[in-house]
């Protein structure tokens, strides 16, 4: 496996310098203030940008000088994601980011996580909570009992795939669902508008083993 | 993507303003830690033995070393902390410094604090606690003959009595066994992990066992007649000379290959280290 042109396993420092990862479970020293852990990793990311950290604490709510042991468990995921964006590294992975955010947090995270980064950064989230995130994802990547089940840029699946709730069964569905709403359902794009991508009942449908990959009428779709 | 370079002084600066700041409270409180301690000992042998202790006495150089296998295990023996949980495995794994980088910075803090630190604070704290037994010895002693507290002087701290005098290649088995021990520690801790205090000498008894075992087994192969049970069960053993042939004056094959073996066993527990410590993932 390749990744900006390295092997991951082999840790290259070059490599490491251009990838950020936060994990979902706390994993910052707790002894340190965000302040002093920005300034003891930034050395290490060529591209450290310290105003847009500050802006982020700021912006989070989170106070820079206290001892990260002090913070809450959304506050220390606050401190990571700033630390992420602000790192200017070409790949951020990011493992549950809003799990733990308040609502107000989750959308500070969204707009500061489109406005922060450039055109060369990719950051790719791993998340069970689809909904705090589904309208900032340009690709999604179905995994399923650790298989790539769906890769797909979220614009095909707009323009392949028709989602929509019915009161009743829809004839021609590819995949429905009973719900409190009633049946929503996945249909081949035809000549309906194009909707919102449902990623929740999309995510149902390919775990379920609809083939959803073969109605996308692009090329770049992908399974496993 | 261009590829910086494996080893950059640089880095290891920041590797060590990284260490200072994460562990600062850990080395502080292993310095202050064990000065205490060898005060402590320096209390407990001066009050025991109702006598005196200056550099000059066999005390000093016993206290020395025990307290170099106590480092050797506590200090040495819990290298890569950031290993132990998984959480922090991940951030000091993924720190953008190269493998080398990481090694390179942290051997060179354990065995400052081994070589370095370590006679330093133990020069200190025997002071400290000859001057202690100086303040109140006499209180509880009518004859208290310290009347100097000794200077570290280097000479003191050899090893070996006449070691100047011994051959060459004994030499090199004595050293390579002080060698040795770290070395072999500090394989043990990215092996062993927490309990590399336990599971190194108890590794090491076991070797001793076999090496032993080795030697009764070939000695009785090459002459059955050393190896004897008697009718009660008892066994008689004995080891069959090999101080032949002898490649140097008075220094047997044996000897220039055990040094050989030593040296080449502290080089390469460095070497399974480094890899030990390349194979971990996040």
């Amino acid at each position: 496996m390749s990744v900006l042109g390295f092997s991951p396993e082999q840790r290259n420092q070059t490599f490491l310098s251009e990838v950020f990862f936060v994990p979902d479970e706390n994993f910052l020293p707790g002894h340190l203030s965000a302040e002093r852990y920005q300034q003891i990793l930034q050395p290490f990311y060529p591209r450290f940008d310290t105003e847009i950290f500050t802006r982020l604490l700021d912006r989070f709510e989170v106070d820079s000088q206290e001892k990260i042991k002090n913070l809450s468990f959304g506050q220390q995921k606050k401190v990571g994601l700033a630390m992420a964006l602000s790192s200017g590294c070409a790949l951020i992975l990011l493992d549950e980011p809003t799990n733990g955010l308040d609502i107000s947090s989750k959308s500070a995270f969204r707009k500061e996580l489109i406005s922060v980064l450039s055109e060369d950064q990719t950051v790719v989230i791993a998340t069970h909570l689809i909904r705090d995130l589904e309208n900032i994802l340009d690709r999604v990547m179905i995994l399923d009992q650790g298989q790539i089940k769906l890769d797909a840029d979220l614009s095909d699946l707009a323009d392949s795939l028709h989602f929509g709730v019915s009161q009743s069964e829809v004839s021609g569905a590819i995949y429905s669902q009973s719900s409190a709403l009633g049946v929503q359902f996945i249909q081949e794009r035809t000549t309906q508008a194009q909707t919102v991508v449902n990623l929740e009942l999309l995510f149902e449908g390919v775990t379920s083993g609809v083939p959803i990959a073969s109605f996308l009428s692009k090329t770049n779709s992908l399974t496993a | 993507m261009k590829t910086a370079k494996a080893i950059s002084l640089t880095r290891m600066g920041w590797l060590l303003q990284y260490y200072w700041a994460t562990y600062k409270t850990t080395y502080l409180t292993a310095i202050f830690g064990f000065i205490g301690l060898i005060i402590l000992v320096y209390q407990l042998i001066l009050f025991s033995n109702h006598g005196y202790l200056t550099f000059e006495t066999g005390y000093v150089h016993g206290i020395f070393l025990s307290g170099y296998f106590v480092i050797c295990l506590l200090w040495v023996g819990q290298s890569f902390l950031a290993l132990r949980n998984p959480q922090n495995a991940k951030s000091y794994l993924m720190l953008p410094a190269s493998i080398a980088e990481k090694y390179i910075v942290e051997l060179s803090i354990k065995m400052a604090g081994l070589l370095i630190i370590y006679p330093i604070i133990f020069w200190g704290a025997s002071n400290l606690g000859l001057g202690l037994f100086q303040l109140f010895g006499p209180l509880f002693f009518t004859n208290v003959t310290i009347d100097n507290i000794g200077i570290l002087e280097w000479k003191e701290f050899w090893l070996i009595e006449n070691f100047g005098e011994q051959l060459f290649f004994i030499k090199l088995i004595l050293l390579g066994l002080f060698a040795l021990i770290p070395s072999l520690i500090w394989a043990g801790s990215l092996i062993f992990g927490k309990y590399n205090f336990i599971w190194m000498p108890f590794s090491l008894f076991v070797v001793y066992l076999a090496i032993s075992a080795t030697s009764i087994a070939l000695s009785w192969i090459m002459d059955p007649g050393t190896l004897s049970i008697s009718i009660n069960g008892q066994v008689k053993y004995e080891i069959l000379k090999v101080d032949q042939p002898e490649l140097l004056p008075d220094t047997p094959l044996i000897i220039i290959m055990s040094a050989i073996w030593i040296w080449l066993a502290v080089v390469l527990s460095y070497v399974v280290a480094y890899f030990k410590l390349k194979e971990k993932q996040v």
